[in-house]
C-alpha cells in the first residue's frame, strides 16, 4: 500500500502509547517525534520526506495523543 | 452488564484491586508494567486471552479497563473503605498479595470458614463483616486499656490527671468537622450605633509630594 499524504495515523495499542509517553519530556524533542512517527506512520519513508511534511504527520499523530495524556492525568489525579 | 461481566465475587475482587493499585502505582512512577498491568486485569475481570488484549488500540483497552473497574466496587458505603489519610508506611513483614492473605485470615480465625468459601462471599457482606470484626477487636482492647493504670496519666507537679484512651483505627475515628455558622436574634445583639475599631487611613499623596517623581 502506498502510503499518501491522506494517510491517517494508525491507532496505537496500550505497550506502544506507553513506549511513547516514557520518552515523553513535554517538549517537542526529536526523539519523541521521530518515535511518533515511526509508531504512527510505519511505512512512512521519514529520509525522503520534506520537512514540513514530516512536522504536519507528527501533529496530525498527536492529536490522537492528547486523550490517551488526558486519561493517564485523571488516572494518577485520582490515586 | 451484568450478563457480560457478573460482579466479582471478594476473592476475585481482592485479586483485581491488588492489580489495580499497582496500576496506580506504575502509572505515578512511569514504569514500564503498566500496560501488562493494564492488561492483566482486563483478562483477570472478563476471562479474555492477554494476546489478544495486547492487539487491542489502547482506547478500547480504556474502555474495557474502566468497564471491569466500575463492576469491582462495594455497593455499600463502608467506613473501613474511607481513604486513609495516615501515611502507611509498608511493615517489614510485608510480601506481595499480604492484602489477600490478610483479608482470608480475618475472617476465617473468626468464623472459621474455608478459603474457598470466604472467596465466593458477596464483596458487600465479606467487606461489613471484616469491619465488625475489627471493631469489636477494638473494642475489646479499648476495655482491657480502660482498667489498665495506661487510661490515665496523672501529672505530680500540677497534681492534675488526664485520660488517655486507646488509639482508634482511622474508619473509628470521629471526624472533625467545621464549626457551624449559627445566626444570632437582632435581639441579643448589643443596643447602639457600636464603636467601629479604628482602620488606617488611606493617604492621598499631595501635588507636592510627587514634583520630585
Amino acid at each position: 500500500m502506498k502510503l499518501t499524504m491522506k494517510t491517517k495515523p494508525k491507532r496505537l495499542t496500550l505497550s506502544q502509547i506507553w513506549s511513547l509517553y516514557l520518552v515523553d519530556e513535554g517538549e517537542e524533542t526529536s526523539g519523541f517525534v521521530i518515535k511518533m512517527l515511526d509508531l504512527c506512520y510505519p511505512k512512512l519513508n521519514r529520509e525522503k520526506m520534506d520537512a514540513m511534511d514530516k512536522m504536519g504527520k507528527y501533529w496530525e499523530a498527536k492529536s490522537s495523543y492528547f486523550p490517551f495524556l488526558d486519561v493517564i492525568k485523571g488516572m494518577v489525579g485520582n490515586g | 452488564m451484568q450478563r457480560v461481566y457478573p460482579r466479582p465475587h471478594f476473592g476475585k475482587f481482592l485479586h483485581l484491586e491488588d492489580i489495580k493499585h499497582k496500576i496506580l502505582q506504575a502509572a505515578k512512577r512511569k514504569e514500564e508494567t503498566f500496560p501488562d498491568l493494564v492488561v492483566s486485569y482486563i483478562s483477570a475481570a472478563f476471562l479474555f486471552p492477554k494476546i489478544l488484549l495486547a492487539k487491542l488500540p489502547w482506547d478500547i483497552t480504556f474502555l474495557l479497563f474502566s468497564l471491569a473497574s466500575s463492576m469491582n466496587v462495594p455497593k455499600v458505603s463502608i467506613p473501613l473503605l474511607k481513604p486513609n489519610k495516615q501515611k502507611n508506611e509498608k511493615a517489614v513483614w510485608d510480601y506481595q498479595g499480604r492484602g489477600y492473605a490478610m483479608y482470608i485470615h480475618i475472617i476465617a480465625s473468626t468464623y472459621g470458614w474455608t478459603q474457598k468459601y470466604i472467596d465466593n462471599l458477596d464483596v458487600d457482606v465479606a467487606l461489613a463483616l471484616v469491619q465488625e470484626i475489627i471493631t469489636d477487636e477494638q473494642l475489646d482492647r479499648e476495655f482491657l486499656w480502660s482498667m489498665s493504670d495506661k487510661n490515665y496519666i496523672y501529672n505530680y507537679q500540677t497534681k492534675t490527671g488526664k485520660a488517655n484512651p486507646l488509639e482508634r483505627p482511622y474508619f473509628m475515628q470521629v471526624e472533625v468537622l467545621a464549626p457551624k455558622k449559627i445566626m444570632i436574634p437582632k435581639s441579643m445583639m448589643p443596643v447602639g450605633a457600636g464603636t467601629y475599631a479604628p482602620q488606617p487611613e488611606e493617604k492621598i499623596p499631595s501635588p507636592a509630594d510627587l514634583r520630585g517623581l
